[in-house]
C-alpha cells in the first residue's frame, strides 16, 4: 500500500536561510500531499514568506533538499519554478494597471505568437475560469476590478502557466467575506482537480474552515504539523503564538459620559492623491467613551477619511467638529492640540521619520509644547532623553539606545512608540479623541492584542475612538457601533450586539445600504 | 549584491551598512582626498611633470605659516557658502543658490560705500556692521524668493535657485559695466575719487569695469598675530550659531523631520511654508554675509570678478562632504583653500597650465564623492 501511495507533491527537507543578523529558518521541513489544500500558519517574521520564495527560487536556502513529485530539484530561480508546475499568487498583486485581464495574463508566454494572437488567448482564458468556477472578463483592464477579481487574474496567470502547485499568499487579506467564500470553492475544486495548494495565513478560521493539514511556524522553526479539524482555534493559537492568547478582550458595557459627541463629520467631501472624490458626504458621530468601527475594504476612502478628520488633507465640502470646535481645514496642530491622538496608517514616513532617533519620534507633535521645551525655542534635551528611556522602559520596547534610529525598531514596537507618544498627556492637553488607521495592521499577536487593549482602556476612560480596520473580527471585536463604508460613501450604521456578519460583508460590497438619510439611497 | 572573483573561492559582497559608525565618515573622506591626491599624479605625469615634484608645493603650502595663512584666507568665503546651505540641505531643500546671494550680499553691501564716493559719510565705526547688516538682509530675502515658489505652488527649488545665479551676476554687470550707475567712472564720484587716487600716485580713473575701490574706513580688518582677515571670527561665530540651532533648538528639529520626510512634518504639525521661508533666510543671510567679506577683505571693488573663483558652488560640495556639520564645513573649507592655494603655488613655480591645477583639484573633487559610496555600504570579501 506504501508503495502505491503517491509521492509528496512538496517535500522540503531541513531547509536553514539565514539573514544578516537573523536565522529566518531554522531546518525546516514541510511536506505538502498531491491534492491538499495545506495551511502554512504563523506570525508576521515567524518564515512563512521567506520558506516560499524558496520554494518558488526568490531565495536560495543556504541549507535543504527540496523534492517535487518524489524527484530531487534545484530552484534557482522563479523561471525553474514555473517548468516545475509551482505558480504564486503574491500578497500584492503584481499586475499592470492599465492593461487588459488577458494581456497581464499571457505577459511573458510564448505560446501566442509573436504577433499575439488575442482570440485564441481569451477563449482559453475564459475556459480556463470556468473550469473552476468562476468568471471574468478578459478584456476589462486591472483598474477596473475589485480585488477580488484581481486576485482571480493572477491565479489565471499560474494556472495558464500550469500550475499544478499553487501558493496563495495571505489571499483573504483585501477580500470582503463573500468574496472570501467563493475563493474559497473555487480553491476547493482546483484541489478537486488533483492540484496541490498553499495557503498562507495567520487567520485561524480560515485555515480551520479550509484546510486539510496545517504546519505551523513560529520563529523559523516547524511547530508542528495538524489536521485542523482536530484541534481548537485556541490550541492552533497556541501554537502559533508560544502562549495562550486571549481571544476576546473584556469589555464593559459603555457607561454614557455625555450625549454631546466628541466628533461631528457632516456631509463631508474630500479627494484622494488621484484627485478622484474618495470621501462622499460622509457624517458620522463619535462620542466619548465610544469606539467607532469603520468597517469596509481598504481603499474605499476610510483613509482619506481620517485624514481630514486630523487635518492632514482638505474637505472639498462639508464640516468636522471636535469638541464644539469647528476644525474644518485648520492644522493638525490645532486638531492635535484639542486632543486628537493620530495612529496614521503609514507607521513610516508618517506616524515616524525612520532615521531620526527614537527620543526624536517620541516627542515628535509634542515638541513646542512645555515640558518639552524651555523659552519656546531650545528643547529641554534632558528632560527629552528620560522621557524617552522611562517611556521606553514602560512599554517594554526591544531598542539598543534612544539615540538609535527609529527604522531599528520592529513594526510592533514602532506601533507602542507612536501610541504611547499620540496618548501622552502633558498639562495643556488631555486625550480626548482618537483616530486609529489600520493599528494592527502587519503586526504580531502580541503588539496586536496590546493595541486592542489600550484602546479599549482609553474609550473606558472616556475617550471617543474612531477606529478603521479592515479585519472585520478586530472591528466586531472591539466596536459599540460600525459604520461600513463603501466607495468613499457610509452605507449604513449598526450597534455591534445587532450586528450581523453577513449584512457587514454585503453593505462593504456595496450590495446594500441600511441608512436611508439621502435622497440618492434606493 | 556578490560579485565572483574568477578561479578563487571568493567573492566581493557589497552590503549596507545598518548604522553608520561615528568615525567612518571622516575617515572615508581622508581616505578619499589621500587616494584622489595621488590619482592626480596622472595627470601631471601626463603633462610631463614628475608628481613628487607637485606634492612637494602641497607639502609646503600645509608648512609654511604664510602659504598656510593664505590658504585659510581663500577657504573664508568657501566657509559662509557652505555653511550658508546646512540648514536648507538638512531640510531636503536644494539651495544651489549660494552664489547669487553670495553676490547679492556684495552689491548691497556696497551701498554705503557708493554713498562715500558720492560725498555723502557715515561715522566710521558705522560702515562695516551696517554692510554686514545690509548684505544679511538683501541676501535673506533674495533667497526667500524660491522659499516661497516652492513651498506655495512646488516650483522645483534647483531650477529657481540656479536661474536666480544669473540674474544677481547680471546685476552686477549692469552696475559696473562703462555707463553703469556704479562704475567708477561715474561723475558724481569724480570730485572724491581722484582726489583719492592721487594720494595712491594715480592721477586719472581707469574707467574700467567695477566700482572706486572701498576706503580704509570700511574695510575689514585683519586679525593680529596670524595675520588673517577678520572676516574668520564672523564664519566660527556662525557655525557655533548654527551648531546650536540645529541640535538644541526646535527650528533644528523641525529642519530634520522636513528632511526625513515632508508627510511627517505635516502629521507633526510643522508649517512648511513658514519653516522654509526662515531656513531660506538664514541661509542667503550667511552666504551674503560671504559676499560681503570677500568684498571688504579680499576684492575691494565691486566687479564681476566676484564670480570667477565660484565659491557659491564650491560651498555645495564643502557642505555635503562635511555631511552637513557645521565645524566639519569649517574645517573640509580649509582643505579646499589648501588645494587651491597648492594648484597657485605649482602654477607659478612649474608652470603648467591653470587648467591641469583645476583638473587636479575636479579630480579629487569625484575621488570624494565616490567615497560616500562607502560611507553608507561595506565591502567584504566572503568565501563561497
Amino acid at each position: 500500500m506504501a508503495s502505491e501511495e503517491k509521492p509528496p507533491a512538496v517535500l522540503m527537507k531541513g531547509i536553514v536561510k539565514q539573514f544578516p543578523g537573523v536565522l529566518a529558518l531554522d531546518h525546516v521541513d514541510f511536506e505538502v500531499k498531491a491534492g491538499e489544500i495545506h495551511g502554512l500558519l504563523g506570525e508576521n517574521g515567524a518564515g512563512k514568506t521567506t520558506l516560499m520564495s524558496i520554494l518558488y527560487g526568490v531565495y536560495k536556502a543556504d541549507a535543504g533538499e527540496i523534492y517535487i513529485h518524489g524527484r530531487k530539484v534545484n530552484i534557482r530561480s522563479p523561471k525553474d519554478a514555473i517548468k516545475l508546475g509551482i505558480g504564486m499568487v503574491p500578497q500584492h498583486f503584481k499586475l499592470v494597471m492599465a492593461h487588459t485581464v488577458v494581456e497581464n495574463v499571457i505577459l511573458g508566454l510564448k505560446e501566442f505568437g509573436m504577433v499575439l494572437r488575442m482570440k485564441e488567448a481569451e477563449k482559453k482564458i475564459v475556459e480556463l475560469a470556468s473550469t473552476y468556477g468562476f468568471k471574468i472578463n478578459p478584456k476589462a483592464k486591472i483598474w477596473q476590478l475589485s480585488m477580488g477579481e484581481r486576485q482571480y487574474v493572477e491565479l489565471l496567470k499560474a494556472l495558464i502557466r500550469k500550475a499544478n502547485i499553487l501558493i496563495l499568499d495571505e489571499p483573504t487579506t483585501v477580500l470582503t467575506p463573500q468574496e472570501t467564500r467563493e475563493l474559497f470553492s473555487t480553491l476547493k475544486r482546483m484541489r478537486e482537480e488533483g492540484k496541490s495548494i498553499i495557503f498562507i495565513s495567520h487567520k485561524l478560521e480560515e485555515v480551520k474552515e479550509l484546510c486539510d493539514r496545517v504546519t505551523v511556524l513560529r520563529k523559523g522553526r516547524v511547530v508542528g504539523t495538524v489536521d485542523p479539524k482536530k484541534v481548537s482555534l485556541a490550541d492552533l493559537a497556541k501554537m502559533m503564538v508560544g502562549r495562550e492568547v486571549l481571544f476576546r478582550i473584556k469589555k464593559e458595557p459603555r457607561k454614557v459620559v455625555s450625549e454631546e459627541p466628541i466628533l461631528k463629520v457632516k456631509g463631508l467631501y474630500a479627494l484622494s492623491d488621484k484627485g478622484v472624490m474618495a470621501v462622499k458626504n460622509v457624517s458620522l458621530e463619535v462620542y466619548p467613551g465610544e469606539i467607532l468601527g469603520i468597517a469596509g475594504i481598504a481603499g474605499s476612502g476610510q483613509e482619506e477619511l481620517a485624514e481630514v478628520i486630523t487635518g492632514m488633507r482638505k474637505a472639498e465640502k462639508g464640516k468636522v467638529v471636535i469638541a464644539g470646535v469647528d476644525v474644518t481645514n485648520t492644522s493638525p496642530k490645532k486638531i492635535f492640540e484639542l486632543g486628537v491622538a493620530y495612529i496614521p496608517e503609514s507607521r513610516i514616513y508618517v506616524g515616524t521619520a525612520p532615521n531620526l532617533t527614537i527620543w526624536e519620534n517620541m516627542i515628535m507633535r509634542h515638541h513646542r509644547y512645555p515640558p518639552f521645551v524651555k523659552n519656546k525655542i531650545v528643547l529641554n534635551l534632558p528632560y527629552i532623553f528620560e522621557f524617552a528611556k522611562k517611556r521606553a522602559k514602560e512599554l517594554n520596547m526591544m531598542y539598543s539606545s534612544i539615540f538609535a534610529p527609529a527604522r531599528t525598531l520592529s513594526g510592533g514596537n514602532l506601533q507602542r512608540l507612536i501610541l504611547a507618544r499620540e496618548l501622552a498627556e502633558t498639562p495643556g492637553r488631555k486625550t480626548r479623541l482618537i483616530v486609529a488607521v489600520y493599528p494592527t495592521r502587519g503586526l504580531d499577536v502580541g503588539a496586536t492584542e496590546y493595541v486592542r487593549k489600550v484602546l479599549i482602556e482609553q474609550r473606558n476612560r472616556g475617550v471617543g475612538v474612531l477606529l478603521i480596520s479592515e479585519d472585520l473580527e478586530e472591528i466586531l471585536m472591539l466596536s459599540d457601533r460600525i459604520a461600513v463604508i463603501h466607495n468613499g460613501e457610509i452605507m449604513g450604521v449598526v450597534k455591534a450586539e445587532e450586528a450581523n456578519i453577513e449584512e457587514i460583508g454585503l453593505m462593504m460590497g456595496g450590495a446594500l445600504r441600511k441608512t436611508v438619510s439621502e435622497k440618492k439611497a434606493q | 549584491m556578490a560579485i565572483k572573483i574568477p578561479g578563487t573561492r571568493y567573492a566581493i559582497k557589497v552590503e549596507r551598512r545598518l548604522e553608520i559608525p561615528r568615525a567612518i565618515p571622516a575617515l572615508v573622506s581622508i581616505v578619499s582626498a589621500i587616494a584622489g591626491i595621488l590619482l592626480g599624479g596622472i595627470i601631471f605625469l601626463a603633462v610631463g611633470i614628475n608628481p613628487m615634484e607637485a606634492y612637494a608645493r602641497i607639502g609646503r603650502v600645509v608648512t609654511d605659516p604664510e602659504m598656510l595663512g593664505n590658504a585659510i584666507e581663500v577657504s573664508i568665503p568657501i566657509m559662509f557658502t557652505s555653511l550658508a546651505l546646512i540648514l536648507p540641505f538638512r531640510m531636503a531643500f536644494y539651495n544651489i543658490g549660494g552664489e547669487g546671494q553670495f553676490e547679492i550680499g556684495a552689491v548691497v553691501a556696497m551701498i554705503p560705500v557708493i554713498w562715500y564716493w558720492a560725498g555723502f559719510e557715515l561715522p566710521g565705526p558705522l560702515y562695516l556692521p551696517l554692510m554686514a547688516l545690509l548684505a544679511f538682509v538683501a541676501a535673506g530675502l533674495w533667497a526667500m524668493v524660491p522659499a516661497f515658489l516652492r513651498a506655495r505652488w512646488k516650483v522645483n527649488e534647483i531650477l529657481v535657485t540656479l536661474m536666480m545665479n544669473f540674474i544677481s551676476l547680471q546685476i552686477i554687470w549692469y552696475l559696473v559695466s562703462p555707463g553703469g550707475p556704479w562704475n567708477e567712472a561715474n561723475p558724481a564720484f569724480r570730485e572724491r575719487y581722484l582726489a583719492y587716487l592721487k594720494e595712491q600716485g594715480v592721477s586719472i580713473i581707469p574707467g574700467f569695469k567695477g566700482t572706486p575701490v572701498i576706503p580704509e574706513v570700511a574695510r575689514m580688518p585683519t586679525l593680529p598675530v596670524i595675520g588673517i582677515n577678520a572676516g574668520l571670527i564672523l564664519a566660527i561665530i556662525i557655525a557655533i550659531i548654527l551648531w546650536f540651532l540645529s541640535t538644541k533648538t526646535i527650528l533644528g528639529y523641525e529642519v530634520r523631520i522636513v528632511g526625513e520626510s515632508e508627510k511627517a512634518a505635516q502629521y507633526a504639525g510643522i508649517n512648511y511654508l513658514k519653516l522654509v521661508l526662515l531656513v531660506m533666510f538664514i541661509s542667503g543671510g550667511i552666504a551674503g554675509l560671504g559676499g560681503f567679506v570677500n568684498l571688504t577683505a579680499d576684492l575691494l571693488k565691486l566687479s564681476p570678478e566676484i564670480a570667477t573663483p565660484g565659491y557659491g558652488y564650491t560651498g555645495i560640495i564643502s557642505a555635503w562632504l562635511s555631511r552637513l556639520n557645521p565645524i566639519a564645513a569649517l574645517f573640509v573649507s580649509v582643505f579646499f583653500g589648501i588645494l587651491t592655494q597648492s594648484a597657485y603655488v605649482m602654477q607659478q613655480e612649474l608652470r603648467i597650465s591653470h587648467y591641469v591645477s583645476v583638473g587636479f583639484e575636479g579630480l579629487i573633487f569625484i575621488l570624494l564623492v565616490i567615497g560616500d559610496f562607502f560611507v553608507h555600504y561595506r565591502v567584504r570579501i566572503i568565501k563561497r
